[in-house]
């Protein structure tokens, strides 16, 4: 946990957005938050930036092209931590 | 450390710069100049390496088994050099690199998705500006490559056209291209005469180009192919545009074909081919198309300064104008490299405005060209009958999963992965710094 965002808050939002907005075969019980969304196929490329635009709207930070990539970004859990880096930084 | 430089692509800077000077005023205005370049410099101990910052040209790196640091223009030159995949990174565009031993570090350099949009653009102001960038970049191509053949890639759409009268208006001897498919029959009447341009299966583009080439008094040379040439060209679109996703691989075919047919034209000549790529991605004018019930090309449902920050920022993967037309020995050129800030500055709210590269680009047309330049918004992989290219593609049942494939052959003994993450959220693979700004 980093300040008022908890890590399971951030990945259960977003977790509820690819739900809602990319249906796939998986429900809130079996979306893998350890692996890649887009190589699952739960996401196409338009649907990764459709996502990077959710998170950056949610929360009102704007992600740097450097910290876009799989090592950053790869899994719901690395977003998690990626939205607690950028929040920590302006707060 | 040695380094090893397999770099080959011709630098375009529209200035007299040296490969030191590009570097030097990057390090100290912390920003390149525009252009189409990728350079490796070594300084004492010292290596560096910087890209244009469109991303124009590629730039790959990463040390071999001997520690050497190999660099060069192609992932697959780098990889047969001994750099496993895995240890291949591209130097992102508009940034300078200093490459040691420990590894890469960011040492200066600029994102063009950083330039601010200005909100009280005045289009006026804008339309002078290009001008003015445009002017003194084809008066340096004048220069630069007195004595050569100039040949323009031309569609008879607003970019290509816009390039094309500004070649006519400074540069001797151009000649006009543009591509069609044309069916059996046709094929029969054109190798027998008759213009291409006037036969029923030649497509819009193919009729537009011809307009505008006309008014612009440039020769047409029309580039044809039967829909069956595409299987054969499947190979060489992947491998020579490094990139496997559809809409660029459907794009480098389109290439391939122009770039053989210039290529034959003028056997022995050094040859500048100009396009008018890269407006689409500053104004984000790109829409999804569909063949039957399939989807392709896809655009982020996002605000449109959303949808331009990904669509310039993924100029940086696929080679589709450079690698292609290089690979026949052509010397690629993109004037619309100098103009990146200035579309960056166009702000959000005029980029959704219909017709907004009407707008901003037409007036800059020859007037003479105008009339004849077509509105319609047509890819150029998408062109002609049953929607080009694409269609074609589609037709033969060449998705992604056989694309993907192709790209994977180049490698032996490498992993899936490996090849796969070579691309990763719409960019060439970033080095992982070590340190730096």
């Amino acid at each position: 946990m980093t300040g008022a965002l908890r890590t399971a808050d951030l990945v259960a939002k977003m977790a509820d957005y690819i739900l809602s907005q990319h249906p796939s075969r998986f429900t809130a019980q079996t979306l893998p938050h350890d692996q890649s969304l887009l190589e699952l196929g739960v996401l196409d490329s338009a649907g990764v930036i459709e996502f990077i635009v959710f998170v950056e709207t949610t929360w009102e930070i704007q992600i740097s092209d450097e910290d876009i990539t799989k090592e950053r970004m790869g899994s719901l859990d690395k977003m998690a931590a990626l939205v607690q880096e950028y929040a920590a930084r302006k707060s | 450390m040695e380094l090893i430089d397999l770099s080959d692509y011709p630098a375009l800077r529209y200035a007299p710069l040296s490969d030191g000077e590009v570097l030097d005023r990057g390090l100290s205005i912390g920003r390149l100049p525009p252009g189409q370049y990728a350079l490796a410099l070594r300084r004492g101990n010292t290596i560096h390496l910087a890209r244009d910052p469109v991303g124009c040209s590629k730039l790959f790196f990463g040390r071999n088994r001997e520690g050497d640091l190999v660099v060069g223009n192609r992932v697959v030159r780098v990889w047969q050099r001994g750099v496993p995949l895995a240890a291949i990174a591209s130097c992102p565009p508009g940034q300078v690199l200093e490459v040691s031993r420990d590894g890469a570090a960011k040492v200066a350099g600029q994102e063009l998705c950083d330039v601010r949009a200005d909100a009280g653009l005045s289009v006026a102001a804008f339309q002078v500006e290009v001008r003015a960038t445009l002017d003194r970049a084809f008066a340096w191509l004048a220069r630069e490559f007195e004595g050569c053949q100039f040949a323009v890639c031309l569609s008879g759409g607003l970019d290509s056209s816009l390039i094309a009268s500004f070649a006519a208006a400074h540069l001797p001897g151009v000649a006009a291209v543009s591509f069609t498919y044309l069916d059996a029959d046709d094929l029969r009447r054109h190798a027998l005469g008759a213009p291409a341009e006037q036969l029923a299966s030649a497509s819009e583009d193919l009729k537009a180009a011809a307009r505008v080439a006309s008014a612009l008094g440039l020769p047409l040379r029309p580039v044809v192919r039967p829909g069956d040439a595409v299987a054969g060209a499947i190979g060489a679109s992947v491998r020579l545009c490094q990139d496997w996703r559809d809409f660029n691989v459907h794009c480098a075919t389109v290439n391939l074909f122009l770039a053989q047919d210039i290529r034959a034209a003028f056997p022995g000549r050094k040859v500048v081919v100009l396009t008018g790529d890269l407006v689409n991605e500053y104004v984000c004018d790109y829409r999804e198309e569909r063949v039957g019930d399939a989807v392709y090309y896809k655009v982020p449902r996002v605000p449109a300064d959303r949808r331009r920050r990904y669509f310039v920022r993924g100029l940086d993967a696929g080679d589709r104008e450079i690698g292609v037309f290089w690979a026949y020995g052509l010397i690629p050129c993109q004037p619309f490299a100098m103009l990146a800030e200035s579309y960056m500055r166009v702000p959000a709210a005029m980029l959704d405005q219909p017709d907004i590269k009407w707008t901003l680009n037409a007036p800059l047309l020859a007037p003479e060209a105008l009339p004849h330049v077509s509105k319609t918004k047509t890819r150029a992989q998408v062109g002609g009958k049953d929607m080009g290219t694409l269609g074609i593609y589609h037709r033969l049942g060449v998705g992604e999963a056989v694309l993907r494939r192709i790209w994977r052959e180049q490698f032996p003994g490498e992993p899936a992965t490996a090849c796969d993450e070579l691309i990763e959220f719409g960019r060439y693979k970033p080095p992982r710094y070590t340190s730096g700004r």
